[in-house]
């Protein structure tokens, strides 16, 4: 559908988040003794960027005549939140949790997915039957109740978070796999494996996995972006990731009493929705379509 | 067809087991006092007790063997009473038996749950129902007319969709909150289901146009469509008689599923718009830590899954007669 161009631009919107989310990970002590983050010490020293005492508009260097809000110490291009914060800093720090989120969750799926989805489609028979009634069932469970239940028995927190979703969310991969599994069994190729005395094993791993990677890319795109949705829709119930964390999710959560002040604190929602989540969601998305 | 529809529906027994059995795992799998420290942060030994011994947390997991009634209970008691009851007095049996019977239980404030789901049902239908239709008149109009129409309008509007479905649901009900709050002050938000409605429209519509559009791009080239052509067919007609009639198995399924959800509502929708439905009481229950409720909403789900799987099955072997020989 998309030429390679729009492709390549989603890869390196993707490439853009994976690497602050590295930055952001990577923590080292400064010389007053704190914990920071490469992140935080680039925005720190290298832009000068202050902690302000509560809000301040985007682009606000001196008080504005008639305005509401404190002329800033510094200089803030999104403003800052109710503590003080830099918007734009919380607003890149959300892609640690993102980039968390998504590959926790997927580190817990794909061995699972991809192994029941191999097994079944490969040895079919009573073997099938049982995990085909498996993934009906875990996927016949709606999927939000379970993920908050989950997290009403074993805790709150992005742990249990990521455990939960991924519990739960590797059936389409597993039901895709034993699809393309299915198709791939009878092909020439793996007849001469078989007969080449190859392992059953060593042909699943070996002969069949490296022809499902498309499906791979695929779902991984698609559950990330999942991931990071489902983020935002459980810590707006207020049972996803505590406050005092940053994620993207908090900010939007927050946003829903900054922006019935008066006047309303637009700017935290603003880049959280459309800086933060929308380009990510998107290069995702545009990643997973398939021509 | 009458022995198709009877096996389908046998089928179902042991997804419904498995669904019971994970369900009852994962509400008992955890030791009852730490899952009742999770609900009741900084109460005492005593409270954690009462709360075990209210939500029956005391009760033998599996089976009610005979060293249960000597042992302490999570509950800190000794209850010789289980040495009289069954080898089936236990959590799982009694829950089972429970849900068979369809006595779900009363909720925080005693009242039955089931009746609640009776009276809540309407107003999630009233706004869901709306949604359901619009959105798929919408989108089925946009994928057919993406066939017809010039490469950039397809690439547009796939890209539309696309764009649609990157935003998250809260960004959306934010947006909505202002634009009928602030901007359009014609009705009021709260409790009304218009812009419910046009919030689901909107924020549904961008993945059922992107699947329909991929279905329909896959039947173009179809070599009965070059002949329907031949023979002088307008390309509206091709498309409505043809394409859209042999695409219809794939269509149908994701309209057939989504039919038994219609009466859950959504959460959030209903959370931040104040309709009294489903969605609501999910979130009541979620907010209050009702755990009976949140029980009884999780098999519900589970069974109009099921059922949902049902429906398309049937309505497979409805709309394509080989089915019905398998």
């Amino acid at each position: 559908m998309y030429g390679k161009k729009i492709k390549k631009i989603s890869y390196i919107i993707i490439l853009i988040y994976f690497t602050i989310g590295i930055l952001d990970l990577i923590t080292y002590q400064d010389s007053l003794g704190a914990r920071r983050s490469l992140l935080d010490g680039i925005f720190i020293h290298g832009f000068n960027i202050q902690k302000e005492r509560t809000y301040t508009e985007p682009l606000g260097i001196y008080k504005k005549p008639n305005s509401y809000f404190e002329s800033p110490k510094g200089f803030h291009l999104l403003g800052t939140d109710i503590n003080g914060n830099d918007v734009l800093l919380l607003t890149l720090k959300g892609s640690k949790t993102a980039l968390l989120l998504a590959f926790g969750v997927n580190l817990i799926a794909f061995p699972i997915g991809i192994l029941l989805g191999l097994i079944a489609g490969y040895f079919g028979g009573l073997i099938d039957d049982i995990i085909q009634w498996f993934y009906t069932t875990v996927a016949s469970i709606p999927w939000l109740l379970f993920v908050i239940t989950f997290l009403m028995i074993f805790g709150r927190g992005m742990f249990w978070i990521i455990l939960a979703i991924g519990l739960t969310s590797w059936v389409e991969l597993a039901r895709l796999i034993r699809g393309e599994t299915l198709k791939i069994r009878e092909l020439a190729f793996i007849r001469s494996a078989k007969v080449s005395g190859k392992s059953t094993f060593r042909i699943l791993i070996e002969e069949i996995l490296p022809n499902t990677t498309s499906i791979i890319r695929i779902t991984f795109a698609l559950s990330a972006s999942q991931v990071i949705l489902a983020e935002t829709v459980l810590t707006f119930i207020g049972i996803g990731i505590e406050p005092g964390s940053s994620s993207w999710g908090i900010m939007i959560a927050e946003a829903q009493r900054e922006l019935m002040r008066d006047p309303p604190i637009w700017w935290n929602f603003f880049s959280a929705s459309f800086l933060g989540i929308l380009p990510l969601i998107l290069a995702l998305n545009l990643i997973a379509e398939e021509k | 067809m009458w022995k198709y529809i009877l096996r389908r529906i046998l089928y179902t027994i042991p997804i419904a087991l498995g669904v019971y059995t994970i369900t009852f795992l994962l509400f008992h799998l955890r030791d009852p006092i730490a899952i009742a420290k999770v609900n009741l942060p900084q109460a005492p030994l005593p409270v954690l007790q009462d709360w075990v011994r209210a939500n029956q947390y005391h009760l033998p997991l599996f089976l009610n063997l005979p060293y249960h009634a000597k042992e302490v209970r999570p509950d800190g008691r000794v209850h010789p009473e289980f040495a009289e009851k069954s080898i089936f007095y236990s959590r799982y049996f009694l829950g089972l038996y429970e849900l068979i019977t369809l006595n779900l239980g009363k909720d925080k404030n005693n009242r039955d749950i089931l009746q609640q789901m009776k009276e809540r049902a309407l107003p999630s239908l009233s706004i869901m129902l709306p949604a359901f239709i619009m959105s798929l008149f919408i989108s089925l109009f946009l994928s057919l007319f993406t066939i017809l129409s010039k490469l950039w309008i397809d690439r547009f509007i796939t890209f539309f969709a696309v764009f649609t479905m990157s935003i998250a649901l809260p960004v959306y009900l934010l947006l909505a909150g202002w634009v009928f709050g602030e901007l359009i002050r014609i009705v009021p938000i709260f409790g009304n289901p218009a812009p419910a409605i046009i919030v689901a429209v909107v924020g549904g519509i961008g993945g059922q146009i992107r699947f329909y559009r991929t279905v329909l791009h896959d039947q173009k080239h179809a070599l009965y469509v070059v002949a329907a052509r031949l023979r002088g067919a307008t390309p509206w007609y091709i498309l409505i008689y043809h394409i859209l009639r042999n695409a219809s198995i794939p269509i149908l399924t994701t309209v057939v599923m989504s039919l038994p959800f219609l009466i859950t509502g959504s959460l959030l929708l209903e959370q931040f718009f104040g309709i009294p439905g489903m969605g609501d009481m999910m979130y009541m229950a979620v907010i209050s830590q009702d755990f009976p409720v949140i029980k009884a909403l999780v098999y519900l789900g589970a069974l109009l899954y099921m059922l949902g799987n049902i429906l398309t099955d049937i309505s497979y072997a409805f709309v394509d007669p080989r089915i019905r020989l398998e």
